[in-house]
């Protein structure tokens, strides 16, 4: 198994506990209603996905919220999760290489999702993104923050997971000149930064 | 430092990160603190003694003075660093992270902190608890037992480290005011070896045993 195959077994094995830990967190609600207020548009109308929706906890606000949604994750174990707790949610198996990204998307969520995705694979993702989403569209996104780029094995009582480091100018960069940065924040938890960042797409 | 004596057992090599800067100053230590200069010494001092011991793999905390401390270890041994948030040291409330002793406010919340650690009620913020950071001791004994390497070096930090000392010495029996003695009475240095293996003895089952305590050999080097 590769680290990407690893990681991904680690979230089928301990879906529930994870799912529990996430719960713990609590749901990104204001960053929801910050993304979709962003896009400028009705979320009544708003096409929205989640790219590594996991158990469905941020699911649950957005499908509230936004007119379409549509979530996918690697783990089929945490999608089932997702699938129980919001059942007019529509979930998809994928990773954020393989997914079929739809068009005219006003908004795409990652929470804590893309930081399993290396810097060059990131870049791919942005490529998909900038042909998906419609101009003025968001992408709204978590990762772990440090000064250099990283990446770094993690191994609990969950399993092993691999995780990559990205800070402001990186993902800038890789999102290329298509997309503008609207949003950035910067929180500590514990030793761990953390970043939120929202780009919207522009004419470039 | 030869391997495990018995040979049938498996055997983890904690090591206490090396000085950090908070170490030596007047403040409630944070999690950010680096080492300092002295604690980088320590580093390369442990890191060379450590190349000359066999173990199949490396685990670290985060934080970043054990990171630097496992990093330099990774250095001299070619090692790739696993790292485990169950390997922090005590999470004390995070809004007194780095403030000075005489900050009463401060020293106030430590204080109300301390005694939740050894076992008085309640939470205070998000500091750690008795039961917390005993659940979290069990926790990376249940990994490390369940590792597939069978010695391993694993650089944690002084209160945890104590911690699973106090918890396989003492077991069920372990209470906050007995973890307060362990941290008061039992020393740590910084980067100095705390072994425990775990095997079978005598028809027992097997269990975490002490082996090598606070060995800080090493400094004779400097």
């Amino acid at each position: 198994m590769d680290w990407h195959e690893r990681t991904v077994d680690t979230y089928d094995r301990s879906a529930q506990q994870l799912a529990e830990y996430f719960k713990g967190i609590g749901s990104r609600t204001d960053d929801i209603e910050r993304g979709l207020e962003l896009a400028g548009v009705d979320p009544i109308t708003a096409r929205v996905i989640e790219i590594g929706c996991g158990d469905g906890r941020d699911a649950q606000e957005i499908a509230q919220r936004a007119g379409w949604y549509e979530g996918f994750d690697p783990s089929e174990k945490l999608l089932d999760l997702a699938r129980e707790k919001v059942p007019e949610g529509s979930f998809v198996k994928a990773d954020a290489l393989s997914y079929e990204y739809p068009q005219n998307i006003d908004v795409a969520f990652a929470f804590a999702s893309l930081l399993h995705v290396n810097e060059h694979d990131l870049s791919a993702v942005f490529q998909r993104l900038g042909q998906s989403l419609r101009f003025g569209g968001i992408v709204y996104l978590s990762l772990k923050e440090r000064e250099a780029y990283e990446e770094e094995v993690q191994k609990d009582q969950y399993g092993e997971r691999k995780f990559y480091y990205y800070n402001v100018p990186l993902v800038q960069s890789i999102a290329g000149t298509s997309f503008e940065s609207v949003f950035e924040d910067h929180q500590q938890r514990g030793a761990t930064g953390w970043l939120t960042l929202a780009l919207k797409k522009i004419n470039s | 430092m030869q391997k495990v004596p018995t040979g049938s057992g498996k055997i983890v090599y904690f090591v206490r990160h090396g000085q950090s800067i908070d170490n030596v100053s007047p403040v409630f230590q944070s999690p950010n603190t680096p080492l300092s200069e002295a604690g980088e010494q320590q580093a390369q001092s442990i890191a060379t003694r450590l190349q000359h011991l066999q173990f199949d793999a490396l685990m670290a905390s985060p934080w970043p003075r054990a990171r630097q401390t496992a990093q330099a270890i990774a250095q001299t041994t070619g090692k790739e660093i696993v790292f485990s948030d169950l390997l922090t040291e005590r999470i004390k409330p995070s809004s007194i992270d780095g403030k000075s002793w005489e900050d009463s406010e401060a020293l106030h919340i430590y204080e109300a902190w301390e005694k939740t650690i050894y076992g008085g009620e309640g939470r205070v913020e998000n500091g750690e608890t008795f039961n917390d950071i005993v659940k979290r001791a069990d926790a990376i004994l249940d990994l490390l037992k369940d590792s597939e390497h069978q010695s391993l070096v694993v650089v944690t930090h002084g209160f945890f480290l104590r911690t699973i000392l106090a918890r396989v010495l003492l077991g069920e029996a372990l209470t906050g005011p007995l973890l307060k003695r362990f941290q008061e009475l039992a020393s740590i240095e910084n980067t100095a070896i705390t072994a425990f293996e775990y095997r079978e003895a005598y028809n027992e089952q097997a269990q975490w045993r002490l082996w090598t305590y606070n060995d800080h050999a090493h400094f004779a080097d400097n």
